[in-house]
């Protein structure tokens, strides 16, 4: 490839600002990135310094080039952090030291060890439903799309079921802010949720390191990094991290889902008219609703991405319900079509950062959706709900009403 | 089978998988996984007249990691 431009001037061919915290809906973006894979595929947002890709092709082959070409990236494309941490553990750390990361957490998050989770996490769908269906409506992210990973994660870790409704709020504050404050405020919050997060976590750690059981803080405790124990500091990003990628991701597919089987109630029924079609429906929710939005930055002198050769140092921002709109392999991308052709969507990330929690997911999402539609045959919005666009994307206030059983 | 008739086996290349899952959960009859949840293919072979659908579990694997091999039917299935 021939490219004589200097990077200044690729850049400014290519300029075209990008708000990652736009006050717009989730479709109102997707709209946008549409726009711009038809005319500019590629584009670099002066405002954050970054490339932004719209292409699945494109954003799949910088994803799988980690090691290779690209590291990972703080959070956001514009660098800030959101939680208080110096750095996200395991999803910033790359080569050998991300390796070990991943061959201490893998095995606790295998397909074997989800299976056996399984009865719990029936028992806690279950038990929060009976919670709420007397009353003929609920505060769905609330009182279940949150609680519901959220006491999953808690029982693994090990860490107190009872205190799921703390551990929610600080997620709460930590990813969404708090509706209607000045970003002062916000500010003032999220630090102070991560100082309470952070000291709730040293004081279990210290407990665990004292009397050690089989649960992950202990396994995690008791492994190596480089032939040493991971530091407390260390270990704080680590689990504000499994936390956040835990729980967050998970309420979000199952608000957006809700929301739109609300709005498409015959979808509802089709999506269990066939057994065997339903892991792959819940593969095209997880494509229509695709949370996380990676970020990467070029370590080699020079990477191809796309039509473009980029130079070292450059960072590319993958929002990837952008790539899972594709009308390339998504034949009418905007419609949830159960039965598509089964291309792999971008939503678990792909190469050595591919989700960790991927068969928890799954799973967590299987059976909330066998049970809410158990037990809510038909249901509707009673509240306009609104999306939010930033560290990830979802949804809140998703208040739904049925009739009471 | 029809005598003769070439046998297809699905590798996996292991530098790629990134233990998604997509091919055990879709192909229990043909992959397994390993105790981090990476795939595994099974020792299973299938004929030629299967191509079809083993391209469609090629095509679900996010990282292309998984091939099909030919192999001679010679001691297969004997």
């Amino acid at each position: 490839m021939t490219q004589t431009e200097s990077i200044d001037e690729l850049r400014e061919r290519y300029a075209r600002n990008y708000d990652v915290y736009a006050r717009t809906t989730i479709a109102g973006q997707l709209d946008e990135l549409a726009e711009r894979r038809e005319q500019c595929p590629i584009t670099f947002s002066p405002n954050g310094g970054f490339w932004l890709l719209t292409r699945y092709d494109d954003m799949s082959s910088l994803l799988r080039k980690n090691n290779r070409g690209v590291i990972s990236f703080p959070n956001m494309p514009d660098g800030t952090q959101a939680f208080g941490q110096k750095k996200t553990i395991p999803i910033e750390l790359d080569g050998p030291i991300h390796s070990q990361y991943r061959k201490i957490l893998e095995p606790l998050f295998s397909p074997a060890r989800v299976a056996e989770l399984e009865p719990r996490i029936r028992q806690v769908a279950c038990d929060l439903i009976d919670d709420f269906i007397g009353a003929g409506e609920c505060d769905f992210i609330a009182e279940f799309a949150l609680p519901l990973p959220g006491t999953i994660f808690l029982a693994m870790m090990g860490w107190p079921v009872s205190d799921a409704a703390k551990m929610n709020n600080w997620v709460n504050i930590l990813l969404h802010g708090i509706e209607g404050a000045s970003p002062e405020e916000v500010a003032a919050a999220r630090g102070e949720a991560a100082a309470e997060t952070r000291a709730y976590m040293n004081e279990i750690i210290a407990a665990r390191r004292a009397q050690p059981t089989d649960d992950i803080t202990s396994i995690v405790l008791q492994a190596q990094i480089d032939g040493a124990p991971i530091p407390d500091d260390d270990l704080y990003d680590l689990f504000v991290m499994i936390m956040m990628a835990g729980l967050d991701t998970v309420q979000s597919v199952l608000g957006q889902s809700m929301v739109y089987f609300a709005r498409h109630q015959a979808k509802w029924d089709e999506m269990f008219s066939n057994p065997a079609g339903l892991d792959a429906a819940i593969e095209e929710l997880v494509r229509w609703c695709s949370p996380a939005l990676p970020t990467r930055n070029i370590v080699y002198d020079s990477l191809t991405v796309g039509e473009l050769e980029l130079p070292k140092g450059e960072r590319v921002y993958c929002p990837l319900g952008a790539g899972n709109r594709d009308p390339k392999y998504y034949p009418n991308p905007n419609d949830i079509v159960f039965d598509r052709e089964p291309k792999p969507h971008l939503s678990f990330g792909l190469g050595p950062h591919r989700c960790l929690g991927v068969h928890l997911a799954r799973t967590e999402l299987r059976i909330a959706f066998e049970e809410l539609h158990r037990r809510l045959p038909s249901f509707r919005l009673s509240e306009e709900p609104h999306d939010h666009i930033g560290l990830t994307w979802g949804v809140g206030n998703v208040q739904l009403s049925f009739d009471p059983a | 089978m029809a005598e003769g008739e070439p046998l297809l086996a699905l590798d996996i290349d292991h530098e790629l998988c990134a233990g998604h899952g997509r091919c055990y959960g879709l192909a229990p009859d043909l992959f397994g996984y390993d105790d981090r949840g990476y795939g595994v293919a099974l020792p299973e072979t299938r004929g030629a007249g299967m191509r079809g659908e083993l391209e469609r579990i090629v095509a679900t694997c996010p990282e292309q990691a998984i091939s099909i091999r030919t192999v001679s039917d010679q001691g297969a299935r004997r």
